[in-house]
């Protein structure tokens, strides 16, 4: 047989054989593959030198670490307190008694494992097998590995109620002004609020708490049957969650979560919409890289092209409020969720032209009864107390609390309409990747390139803003002038010029949190230095991604 | 095989006879030898997402200080390894939402570790190779780095799917298109 023959491996196929990744039986064919094929060999070789490369980066990077703030010993003494809690506690004493009862401890061991037998026998003959809590936690964790799965969750608080459908970034609604709340309860709690109706963030959870107490109760028979997991802890903020999963399936149906600060939370799966399947992640996870994108057919990726551009020309870009999805028949539908009905005529309107796609608006249930209260700028005292030496700098800078507020919400305000902009190229990229970009006639490479262009002015009309309000403040506050900023090196498109205007804008926002957070410290000039070096590396990105693409 | 740690300072003795070699083991002893061995590794880890020096500090003790609360309840890890990585990003990944920050590399780290080379003009060729690299590997998205990182720390896929909770399958994409990403920027 001419080993030839047989296929080129890809890239990923390559570096798993180079990783010792791929099942033997297709390694044996891709040696086999390697050993007559030149072209292959040198890919694989060059993959082996770029491994090599970025391991002595690594090397010289992480070899010799910096030093810790405090010596590594202190590990030990920490180690010790620990171990004295925990023997403190009845159980150990318990099982010291019992010791100091039965001096032959093979006896202690054999006697136990008696007890346990006759009870597991006991308890087999009377009720159906007992499961606990982490056994159950692990199986349905694995089924969710097997389907990733994020429902539409219906989320009940003790104000609000409402619908989470993963559209939050840049909302001032009270309902997403609510779930941000939520959400940094959750993540106090180190609970996951990414997908927190899941058995996998359950357990997460749960394995990283000091204390806790399960409770697993079978509610129901038969199909209709449900385990109840409930752990209660008292080392969390979150002080008890509960987990309702069906028995069949182990899927997670609902949940609840009761907080210290007294605050409870209760949420339901909701039935998956067909339009639904596609729906975006939710803000939170915007900082992941995504997973691969199936790849749009040409026909499609033209007419939702179309219909992009349309919504754009009536100011509603995809994904603050609007969503394009298909249902099973592949039919086109815009789903433009809380849309203030004057605006609802001009979004019909954009899509009257083009035929088949049909619009639905969506409303979600918003308890108003209790609306949030304002934030009261003035109202605050004029000095706050801080002991944080860059959040009084500010505040000396800036003419007290009320100036720094004021000022806080500006420069905040401006970041995030820069961040929409750079979500929407982002989106437009992963949308239309190069490959797909290939099938497109001319017409449409303009139109897509119109669309890069308006959001991309628009991104340096925001940047420029941004820069305008926060250089002086900066420069005020200490921040070193730094060495001109070099441009990133280009990338062969557009999509990827555009993560790495992303992740300049990325680098931005953490910097500003930084700032206006109060994790600076006591090295205001540094944070400033810092957040001066982002804000010109955003500038000279955008320039330069406008200039190029 | 958890069962065979028996909790806190009761030592093993119990199983004399079972696994004599494992007689005089204590969590404690387990534990600390765990520490010695990769609290370096952790402590890169956590440095590597971004955090500052303190901060990794402390995630690398509370893993392993998570890691004996764990055995102590008579949990069953099979790699240790893996799990305190595990733990170590989740703490990171939570201390960092809570400071709403997401950092990449911390940028000071290249300054302070280029120049160790005896030969002044390879110092400035190899200086200038790594900047190029570090840009093509802040270029990348913040899984792909994780994903690199504990590659080249020695896990395997499945183990860095688990470290971080992603499919297998995933890791080995991210991997894919971080390495391309890389080998771009070298023929650049």
């Amino acid at each position: 047989m001419n080993r030839y023959k047989i296929s080129h491996p890809d890239a990923e196929c390559l570096l798993q054989y180079a990783d010792g990744e791929l099942p033997s039986r297709q390694a044996v064919h891709v040696r086999a593959h390697l050993e007559a094929c030149w072209r292959c060999r040198a890919e694989l070789e060059d993959v082996q030198e770029t491994i090599t490369e970025y391991v002595r980066y690594e090397q010289t990077v992480f070899d010799s670490p910096p030093d810790p703030p405090v010596p590594w010993n202190g590990f030990g003494t920490r180690l010790e307190r620990l171990i004295a809690e925990r023997q403190n506690r009845w159980s150990h004493r318990g099982i010291a008694l019992v010791k100091a009862i039965l001096p032959n401890r093979r006896i202690l061991a054999t006697a136990l494992a008696v007890t346990i037998v006759v009870f597991f026998a006991f308890v087999e003959l009377r009720h159906p097998p007992a499961v606990n809590a982490a056994e159950l936690l692990k199986r349905a964790s694995e089924q969710e590995v097997k389907a990733v799965h994020h429902p539409r969750l219906r989320i009940k608080t003790k104000q609000h109620t409402f619908v989470r459908t993963g559209i939050v970034a840049a909302n001032r609604s009270p309902e997403a002004e609510a779930e941000r709340q939520l959400g940094s309860l959750f993540v106090e709690a180190s609970y996951s609020w990414d997908n927190p109706l899941s058995a996998t963030s359950f357990a997460a959870w749960r394995d990283g708490l000091r204390d806790w107490h399960d409770e697993v109760v079978l509610q129901g028979t038969g199909d209709a049957s449900i385990y109840q997991i409930r752990s209660s802890t008292r080392s969390s903020t979150l002080e008890e969650a509960t987990l309702n999963l069906r028995a069949r399936d182990l899927v997670v149906e609902s949940g609840t979560f009761r907080f210290r600060s007294r605050e409870w939370v209760e949420m339901t799966a909701l039935a998956d919409e067909p339009e639904q399947a596609a729906a975006p992640r939710p803000a939170t996870a915007l900082t992941r890289a995504p997973d691969r994108q199936p790849l749009l057919q040409p026909s499609r990726a033209t007419e939702e092209l179309r219909v992009i551009a349309a919504l754009h020309s009536a100011d509603a870009d995809l994904g603050d409020q609007i969503e394009l999805n298909r249902d099973d028949a592949g039919k086109l539908i815009v789903t433009a969720t809380a849309v203030a009905p004057e605006r609802r005529a001009a979004l019909q309107s954009s899509l009257s032209s083009l035929p088949g796609i049909s619009l639905r608006f969506r409303d979600p249930k918003i308890d108003l009864s209790r609306p949030n209260e304002p934030q009261d700028i003035e109202g605050r005292s004029s000095t706050v107390e801080t002991t944080d030496g860059l959040q009084l700098k500010l505040q000396l800078t800036l003419g007290g609390a009320v100036g720094l507020a004021r000022f806080t919400d500006r420069v905040l305000e401006a970041s995030e309409a820069a961040m929409v902009q750079v979500h929407d190229l982002r989106k437009l990229a992963k949308r239309f990747s190069p490959d797909v970009e290939l099938h497109f006639d001319r017409n449409n490479r303009t139109v897509l390139e119109r669309l890069r262009h308006d959001h991309a002015q628009a991104l340096a009309t925001k940047t420029a803003d941004l820069r305008d309000l926060l250089l002086p403040v900066l420069l005020s506050l200490g921040a070193a002038d730094s060495e001109a900023v070099e441009q990133p090196p280009t990338p062969p498109s557009w999509q990827d010029a555009t993560e790495i205007l992303f992740a300049a804008a990325q680098r931005l926002d953490q910097n500003l949190t930084r700032l206006f957070a109060g994790a600076g410290g006591d090295r205001p000039a540094e944070v400033a230095t810092q957040a001066e070096r982002a804000l010109k590396q955003l500038n000279v990105t955008v320039g330069w991604y406008e200039h190029r693409y | 095989m958890g069962t065979q740690w028996i909790r806190g300072e009761v030592r093993a003795e119990v199983l004399v006879g079972l696994r004599p070699q494992r007689a005089n083991v204590t969590i404690r002893d387990l534990v600390t030898q765990a520490f010695a061995e990769w609290h370096i590794d952790v402590y890169r880890y956590a440095l590597s997402m971004g955090l500052g020096t303190a901060t990794a500090q402390e995630i690398t003790q509370e893993s392993f200080l998570r890691l004996y609360v764990a055995l102590d309840k008579g949990e069953s890890i099979e790699n240790q390894k893996a799990w305190l990585f595990r733990v170590a990003h989740n703490l990171a990944l939570n201390l960092r939402a809570k400071e709403n920050r997401f950092g990449p590399w911390t940028p000071d780290l290249e300054e302070r570790y280029v120049d160790r080379c005896a030969n002044p003009e390879q110092a400035l060729l190899d200086r200038e190779k790594l900047r190029h690299l570090q840009r093509a590997v802040e270029g990348l998205s913040e899984q792909q780095r994780e994903c690199l990182h504990l590659r080249a720390a020695g896990f395997r896929y499945r183990e860095i799917a688990e470290i971080i909770g992603i499919k297998t399958s995933t890791v080995s994409e991210f991997l894919k298109r971080a390495i391309e990403r890389l080998r771009k920027a070298r023929h650049e």
